[in-house]
């Protein structure tokens, strides 16, 4: 064993600077200098297990420094004046403030704990967590890619005294599968590779725990190329008696499950970096999902015996962060780290303390509860160890062998961190308007559909076990043949209870152009999904997940800015509360001298809780002569916005006539509007259709294909049950919306233009077809 | 203390999902002289054990006899070129610990090392930068893996 002491009393600022650099601290000169000074105050040189412990738990990926910083903004809208605006903490005056503001009582936890929780009944609450592993999956796509399932699983089961895992949703986002293999830079790795690592890493994983992946996206653009996206979301349920945790003074520390080893050292740390072709094999974490799902098992039943105070996840930082985020509750505690289980002999005190070795959790035991948890444990096989206990010293205090190698004051530790300040500037961009001229629509509707963004992710989805646990309600393959695209997922969690769960998601590629329109149109996406399916607008949270390139320019912290508004603007308009979020920046790749930075790109997640699953309906066409009909407003935009009052108008009055029964089949607009959605529908029932663009509600349209193929906003396209149209009707009314044409037996598409008839008339066998042969058989 | 390498390997006349779908990795990496690609498991157990225990292991634990043969200690004597990727000392073998776990259950009460590969077994025409090239851009990730090219 080894303790270095690092010289940072006499310390230059260039000195300080390379030492941050050199061990990978990725702490800024403030930083440091506050760090040299709390130091000078004690007197002596702080010890590598010491340092350590700060720059994890200071790390960006910890405490989410940029998002929190304040920020002066300056901005100016078209025709407008310029204006400024002063946030305090950026995140706490936008997307928390929404959240406060609306005060849901139905919200029982958020922003927190490890995940956002909402209340499902009576007794039983829903958590929902949404994270991110990009830097491990660009290096290695399986184990990072399972490692992230893996990670946020364990934030499920260490969220509140823990909750049961039911569902995981993935959403990714990679370089084009066909991009030229001689223009990959090296140590990239080529996106086919990327792409079939992730989602075999996903896949081995999630179906080895057990848990359903039933919702996801994926997202083609060569501006991922280089830093792919891997998002990996997971839903539980816990009962609502056990969602908060606390922490007493002479608590136990008890590690349970994987052992350390030098796997994933400086993950927290790392991710604040930009990638470059030289990487280490220790930055990546290797999973074992078996273990994992021992201790899921094995823990529930502690959990419900009452054995525990608290329990959380070893993550970023490892145990440094596990156990400094529990000792806040009692302000203190007290570590050996000689006593954790090693995979191999060699470790020193500082990489044990900060390795983010998989498959690990810490529970806070009372003393006389120790016996009892140890046998549930050892009883399976599963490893549990006492670390050490809580204590209110107000110090962290971490051993190895009697010898203490760590010394901090829990409130420098947790409030030490001096706060940021930044500029940011944005200036709104008029969007041109978009100029393709087709001549032939059927071919131009054929090429969309089997372009990488529309085409059928069937390949992706069959790997996955969507039905395990027996509570899929709504499938992400639904239709007469099972092949058709969900547009979110249905769960009904209770075998007594027809109440359910609806997910879905929205992510696009606006964010290259304008933030504000990417982050609307998400958010929009996502509600869209779920009210497609039956969700309920009036029981539905958010998560926000940013990921950004770089952040060095006032200008690129500006889109930040903007997108934080966005997220407030909708919230307020949908009254729709954010209960859970994370950003990973940085992700940005140095070719030489150049970086490399992906779109913006924020993921929203929805989840609402319906009373009733009975009422949920899919997005395939059910039967010949029902009316079709468009909800929504279409215009011809490139960069599309939310027109807030009339987009809630249109999505509640929806949602009601879908409760009402007077629906058949819903589909949202989105990627290829009206025509794909329409082709879409058509093909997953196996009946035609035929619409008239000339009934469509436009705004400054005059080309059928601007019609067809517009991305506009919270437009849905609504196959009516002939009985119930005057319902219908009544239910929409003052919302903007029209009926369209009908549902044929004949299984065509045809569609009559503006001024022409069947601008489009296609068989559907060959539209689904284009749809499905891209990714058809990928193997 | 003895050394034994057992190889698992489909069949031929079972469908072998992983052998067919990394030869259209290859082909797809533009090299479409490659004519035919075996995939075999590979499993490394060194210690105090004798041949008869090794074959106990192979059968009851590691292969599945229906679509699956063994191989202990003899290599191919096909002619071709095969490339074994192992993960790097330090990084966790996790099927390597679940093997440990499955000896220790199946009571063979030995000291042993356990370690897991892959073996590429290739025929067709091939350069060696092809085969390089096939072994760092598609077999295997030198972050955490390392690989041997036998002729």
């Amino acid at each position: 064993m080894e303790i270095k002491t690092i010289d940072i009393l006499s310390a230059s600022e260039t000195q300080l600077q390379e030492m941050s650099k050199k061990y990978l601290l990725s702490l800024n000169l403030e930083e440091m200098l506050v760090v040299q000074k709390y130091f000078k105050d004690l007197g002596k040189n702080p010890t590598d297990v010491e340092i350590e412990t700060i720059a994890q738990t200071w790390s960006e990926h910890c405490k989410h420094k940029t998002l929190t910083s304040s920020i002066d903004f300056n901005y100016t809208k078209i025709g407008g004046k310029p204006q400024k605006k002063l946030y305090k903490n950026l995140l706490k005056d936008t997307i928390f403030k929404i959240t406060k503001e609306l005060n849901k009582k139905w919200c029982i936890s958020v922003f927190q704990d490890n995940a956002g929780v909402i209340e499902f009944d009576d007794k039983d609450a829903v958590a929902f967590k949404v994270e991110t592993h990009n830097h491990p999956s660009a290096i290695e796509p399986y184990g990072g890619a399972g490692t992230g399932i893996g990670g946020v699983i364990r934030d499920i089961l260490g969220v509140g005294l823990g909750a049961k895992p039911i569902m995981n949703t993935d959403i990714f986002c990679f370089g084009p599968d066909n991009y030229p293999q001689e223009k990959v830079p090296k140590g990239v790795l080529h996106p086919k590779r990327v792409f079939k690592g992730v989602v075999s890493g996903v896949r081995d994983y999630g179906n080895r725990m057990g848990i359903p992946t039933s919702n996801g996206t994926i997202l083609f653009d060569e501006g991922y190329i280089h830093n792919p996206l891997v998002y990996c979301g997971t839903v539980g349920m816990l009962p609502k008696d056990k969602a908060f945790k606390k922490v007493l003074p002479g608590d136990i520390i008890l590690a349970v499950g994987g052992k350390t080893g030098r796997d994933g050292i400086h993950g927290a740390t790392f991710s604040s970096l930009s990638l470059d072709e030289n990487v280490s094999s220790t930055v990546v974490q290797i999973g074992n999902p078996i273990v994992e799902k021992k201790v899921l098992d094995t823990m529930l039943i502690a959990r419900d015996k009452n054995l525990y105070n608290a329990v959380t996840d070893c993550g970023a930082g490892g145990f440094s962060s596990a156990i400094g985020e529990l000792a806040i509750f009692s302000n203190g505690a007290k570590v050996h780290l000689e006593k954790a289980p090693l995979k191999y002999k060699g470790l020193q005190p500082w990489e044990i303390w900060i390795s983010e070795a998989q498959e690990r959790m810490v529970f806070a035991v009372p003393k006389n509860n120790l016996e009892e948890i140890l046998k549930i444990f050892t009883d399976e096989d599963v490893e549990a160890t006492v670390l050490g206990e809580f204590t209110n010293t107000g110090k962290l205090e971490v051993f190895y062998d009697s010898k203490i190698v760590c010394s901090l004051d829990m409130k420098f530790l947790h409030d030490g961190i001096p706060k940021r300040h930044k500029s940011a500037v944005w200036n709104e961009k008029k969007s041109a308007v978009k100029k393709i001229k087709s001549k032939n629509l059927t071919n131009r509707l054929k090429e969309i559909l089997s372009s990488l963004n529309v085409c059928s992710k069937e390949w992706v989805i069959r790997q996955y076990d969507h039905e395990v646990q027996a509570q899929t309600v709504i499938k992400p393959l639904v239709g007469v043949k099972n092949d058709g695209p969900s547009d979110a997922a249905v769960l009904k969690p209770l075998p007594d209870s027809d109440k359910g769960i609806v997910v879905s998601n929205g992510v696009n590629l606006y964010g290259k152009k304008d933030a504000y329109s990417m982050a609307v149109s998400a958010i929009d996406e996502a509600l869209r999904n779920l009210v497609a399916v039956g969700g309920n607008l009036k029981k539905t949270a958010l998560l926000d997940n940013f990921c950004w390139g770089a952040l060095d320019t006032p200008e690129q912290l500006g889109e930040i800015v903007m997108t934080c508004e966005a997220c407030y603007d909708m919230g307020k308009v949908f009254e729709t509360p954010f209960i859970s979020g994370k950003d990973s920046l940085n992700n940005k790749y140095k070719l030489g001298s150049k970086t490399v930075s992906i779109p913006p790109t924020l993921l929203i997640s929805a989840i609402s809780v319906i009373d009733d699953i009975k009422k949920c309906i899919t997005m395939d066409l059910k039967k010949s002569g029902n009316p079709v009909y468009i909800v929504g407003l279409t215009k011809d935009e490139v960069l599309p916005r939310v027109d807030f009052e009339n987009a809630k108008k249109q999505m509640t009055a929806l949602q009601e006539a879908i409760e009402q029964k007077t629906v058949d089949s819903c589909h949202d607009c989105s990627d290829g509007g009206i025509a794909v959605s329409c082709s879409e529908m058509c093909f997953s029932g196996g009946l035609g259709m035929e619409i008239n663009l000339k009934n469509v509600p436009a705004e400054n349209i005059k080309s059928d294909e601007a019609i067809l193929f517009s991305e506009s906003n919270s437009r849905f396209i609504v196959e009516v049950r002939k009985e119930k149209e005057k319902d219908f009707n009544r239910i929409l009314q003052g919302a903007n919306f029209a009926k369209i044409g009908q549902v044929v037996k004949n299984k065509k598409f045809i569609v009559n233009g503006l001024r022409k008839k069947s601008v489009i008339d296609s068989d559907i066998s060959e539209l689904k077809n284009s749809w499905q042969k891209t990714l058809g058989n990928y193997d | 203390m003895s050394n034994y390498k057992i190889l698992i390997e489909h069949k031929d006349n079972a469908l072998d999902a992983e052998s067919k779908g990394t030869l259209k990795d290859i082909i797809d990496l533009g090299l479409k002289t490659v004519k035919s690609i075996k995939v075999s498991q590979i499993y490394e157990i060194s210690g105090d054990i004798s041949l008869h225990e090794i074959e106990e292991i192979s059968n009851d634990l590691l292969v599945d006899p229906i679509t699956q043969k063994i191989t202990i200690n003899s290599d191919s004597k096909e002619s071709g070129i095969a490339i074994e990727v192992y993960y790097k000392s330090g990084v966790t073998d996790a099927v390597a610990d679940t093997v440990h776990i499955g000896i220790k259950d199946m009571n063979i009460d030995k000291d042993v090392k356990v370690r897991t590969g892959k073996r590429y077994f290739l025929k067709g025409k091939l350069s060696s930068t092809n085969v390089k090239n096939i072994a760092e851009k598609i077999l295997s990730n030198t972050v955490v893996q390392e690989y041997v090219i036998r002729q």
